[in-house]
């Protein structure tokens, strides 16, 4: 039996499924249940987009054929509301050029109905998996960004030209300043940015697009 | 002839009276004459010869009298002149007197002999004239100065003019000759050889133009002076109207025959109807059975039955360079396969009328035309030589209809292909939520039961669920065989050679493009099949199309044939019989199975549907190869007994 790994323990990956067939969310709801996992189901795209989410990892098993509208059209209306949750596709009567696209548009899986217990855990949580690091990622960025916001113009434009791999010497003669005060404006962007090397700092801008 | 003669008898009836009482007075004033100058001669002393008188008396007798009249007038004044002479002058002496009398004897004999001669001529000319009178042709002669100077009664009705009237005018005056053409050229004719025959054109009396075909004879005296001319005539006006009528008729029907826009023919029946009389003096008197029973005679005829004349649109439309090209027999252009020339045969022997329907020709490049045809059948004997057909070329129609019917019925199989994957992946998709559900609960349910504290709740829970949804699968697959089997059947008798004929016409563009001869022998014991007509006629036309389409890629002879007879007590045997390519073996043992198709474009539904029609209908299909290349189609449909009756 697989466990699943759980990625930040205080927040538990929640797996939504939207089915209009209400056995199929029962039965997917029990087999993800039975490893410990949260399940939100929803019997149809619309209920789905009227909930509220919890800021949690997790995914999103989603059938494609949806009264109203279909699962690949729900994909693409996701995305355009920047809603990058990974999705597993079910399909009853799936086919080539429908999983095709699918994948094209982003989906992590393809799974025909009936599908094998494992292959659907697989699938959700290699989906959670993902999530977590794209969550991991997008929260990294964002400390990032409170930092670089507390940086003064000045230390900007020395993190710019420090991280170009200028001297201090050069920023000075570029900003007209005395390479001292190059020197501690230079130890501020450090200190306010976190960062404990230059390697570090440079790897930072890159994250940001600071482009001097 | 025989109109004239009375009407002429009565016209001369009371002339003869008067010329018999002209002839008694005559007599009797010749015989007072004589008696006067036997009295002066005998009884006067005039010393001449008084007795040449008595030739008067003789020519009186001689103007109306007989032979046997002159004659004896003759010979009674000759005694009375002796007489005479005798009583005054004694018995003969050689004197004056003896002279008178001999020269009044002389001239006596010598004016009864002119008499009797005259006579003689006067005979021969009353009888000419007679001649003449009796004629109902017109004769009258005029002289040369154009007086007319006889008139006979023929000329009298053809003119209106009386004898008594036209005697003595110039012909032309009354006739006003008019001679079509060169009349300075008919003079010299006439004037030359004596002849001159031909058409003239004359007044009648009240005006109106007659058309005379006229022969004149120019008469000469013994000099050879031209002394009068003879002009007999017969009047052919109403001849050469109705002949102008008939030509003008005749020439509007050319016309039409030649400009119609429709392909015009004449055509021939008369050897035709002339075999047919020896049939019907054979015996024959069924002739409907006797043609359904001896095809043979039906091409013979055909061949028999000539094109005389067509038109210029039978020209093209049967691809000639120009009509000469097409006379001759009319099996040249119609198949002996048609049928419709048997009808058409029945149509004349019966009598007559119209006959009017569609059927083929091949044109002089082999091509097979599809056209509508009408013919007014003649109604006796005198007209079968010439009997007109129109005809019209209605191929390319016939075409684009056939490509409709083919374009309808893609789409109609596209249509059902659509309705078949959307129908199957509706089921499908019905069938797999409940399956998918099952599955997954099920496999939940072990994954709370192999848990380190099993959950037995939540594995109860999961199920509970999969015997409820395997319940709904089972309901889902009930509903799709309910739905296929809602049509209920009808079941009736029916007639095979019906059906048979109908399916045959369903399929009548492809047997004609792919030149198939279709044979169809229903045996006499076959029985009538009972079932869904419908269904049964959809089994036929898949099982004869498939045929016709197994052909299509042969060389050679293709042929359909559709066998029907009895299978053994209460069974009817089918077989649908081709000489196409034969059944590949490797389809062989899945030729009923759906899906399987050697045909790019078919669904593989066609062989799987007749089976299980056949099989609902109690019978069986199955297929065999025939030795001889080709493939034959066998079902057999049980024909119960009871039910018959009961129906």
């Amino acid at each position: 039996m697989t466990r699943v790994p759980i990625a930040n323990a205080a927040r538990t990956p929640i797996v939504c499924i939207v089915d209009d067939d209400a056995s199929v969310r029962e039965a997917l709801a029990s087999l993800f249940r039975s490893v410990g996992l949260s399940v939100a189901s929803f019997g149809s795209a619309a209920d789905f987009l009227a909930r509220e989410h919890a800021d949690a990892p997790g995914c999103l098993v989603l059938d494609v054929r949806l009264p109203g509208v279909s699962g690949l059209d729900f994909q693409s209306q996701l995305a355009s509301m920047d809603n990058h949750l990974p999705i597993i596709f079910m399909t009853g009567h799936g086919d080539i050029p429908m999983s095709v696209r699918a994948m094209k548009a982003g989906a992590l899986d393809f799974l025909a109905k009936p599908f094998r217990d494992q292959d659907m855990l697989d699938a959700v949580a290699n989906a959670i998996e993902r999530d977590a690091a794209a969550r991991r990622d997008a929260d990294a960025l964002a400390t990032l960004r409170q930092a670089y916001a507390s940086l003064t113009p000045r230390e900007r434009e020395v993190m710019a030209h420090v991280t170009a791999g200028l001297m201090n010497k050069q920023v000075g003669g570029l900003l007209g300043l005395s390479e001292i005060t190059v020197k501690i404006h230079r130890g501020n962007v450090m200190r306010k940015m976190g960062a404990k090397s230059l390697a570090e700092l440079v790897k930072q801008a890159e994250a940001l697009g600071i482009r001097s | 002839m025989s109109l004239f003669i009375p009407l002429q008898s009565r016209a001369y009836a009371p002339a003869a009276r008067p010329r018999r009482l002209v002839a008694g007075l005559l007599m009797g004033f010749g015989a007072l004459l004589a008696l006067g100058v036997f009295l002066v001669d005998t009884f006067t002393p005039l010393q001449s010869a008084v007795a040449v008188v008595y030739v008067v008396v003789v020519l009186l007798v001689a103007a109306s009298g007989s032979r046997r009249a002159i004659v004896g007038a003759a010979v009674g004044c000759m005694v009375l002149t002796a007489v005479a002479y005798l009583r005054g002058h004694g018995w003969i002496a050689l004197d004056a007197a003896m002279m008178r009398c001999a020269v009044s004897l002389g001239a006596i004999a010598i004016t009864a002999v002119l008499a009797l001669r005259n006579r003689d001529r006067m005979i021969t000319i009353a009888g000419q004239a007679s001649l003449i009178e009796l004629t109902h042709d017109s004769i009258f002669v005029r002289d040369m100065d154009d007086i007319i100077v006889l008139w006979n009664g023929g000329a009298e009705q053809l003119y209106g003019w009386t004898a008594h009237e036209a005697l003595g005018r110039r012909a032309n005056d009354l006739l006003g000759t008019a001679i079509p053409g060169d009349r300075k050229a008919a003079d010299a004719e006439l004037s030359g050889t004596g002849r001159w025959e031909g058409e003239v054109i004359q007044r009648h009396r009240d005006g109106r133009i007659v058309i005379v075909e006229a022969r004149c004879a120019l008469l000469r005296d013994e000099q050879g002076k031209p002394r009068v001319i003879l002009e007999a005539g017969t009047d052919v006006t109403e001849r050469r109207a109705a002949a102008a009528a008939m030509a003008e008729s005749e020439r509007r029907y050319r016309s039409m025959f030649e400009t119609a826009r429709f392909s015009f023919w004449e055509e021939d029946y008369s050897r035709v109807m002339e075999r047919v009389a020896v049939l019907r003096e054979e015996g024959v008197t069924d002739l409907a059975a006797y043609l359904e029973a001896h095809p043979e005679f039906v091409t013979e005829a055909c061949a028999l039955t000539y094109v005389t004349d067509v038109n210029e649109a039978a020209v093209r439309m049967l691809g000639a360079r120009c009509r000469a090209d097409l006379i001759g027999p009319l099996s040249r252009f119609l198949p002996a396969s048609e049928r419709t020339f048997a009808h058409v045969l029945l149509t004349i022997i019966q009598g007559g009328g119209i006959a009017e329907g569609e059927t083929h020709l091949v044109n002089l490049r082999g091509e097979r035309l599809t056209v509508l045809f009408g013919m007014n059948m003649p109604l006796g004997p005198s007209r079968y030589d010439r009997v007109l057909v129109s005809v019209v070329d209605i191929t390319d129609r016939k075409r684009a209809e056939r490509a409709l019917i083919a374009v309808q019925a893609e789409l109609a199989q596209a249509a059902r292909v659509t309705a078949l994957g959307e129908m199957s992946a509706s089921i499908a998709h019905e069938v797999n939520q409940p399956l998918a559900a099952i599955v997954t609960h099920g496999e939940a349910a072990l994954r709370w039961l192999r848990r380190p504290e099993p959950d037995l709740g939540e594995a109860c829970d999961a199920i509970e669920r999969v015997v409820r949804d395997a319940r709904r699968a089972s309901e889902v697959v009930h509903r799709v065989r309910s739905l296929a089997s809602k049509e209920p059947r009808q079941h009736v008798l029916f007639d095979l050679a019906a059906l048979i004929e109908e399916c045959a016409q369903l399929l009548d563009g492809e047997i004609a493009l792919h030149r198939i001869v279709l044979h169809v022998d229903i045996a006499r014991d076959a029985p009538m099949p009972r079932g869904d007509r419908v269904q049964l006629q959809q089994v036929v036309v898949n099982l004869m199309g498939n045929a016709i389409r197994a052909m299509s890629a042969v060389c050679g002879q293709r042929r359909l044939l559709v066998r029907a007879r009895a299978e053994g007590a209460n069974g009817l045997l089918v077989e649908v019989e081709d000489s196409g390519t034969g059944i590949p073996e490797h389809i062989a043992p899945h030729l009923f199975d759906a899906f399987v198709t050697t045909r790019g474009d078919g669904m593989g539904m066609g062989l799987a549907i007749c089976r299980s029609t056949i099989e609902s209908h109690g019978g069986r299909l199955w297929a065999t190869n025939r030795p001889e290349g080709g493939a034959t189609f066998h079902f057999t449909l049980p024909v119960t007994v009871a039910e018959e009756l009961r129906a």
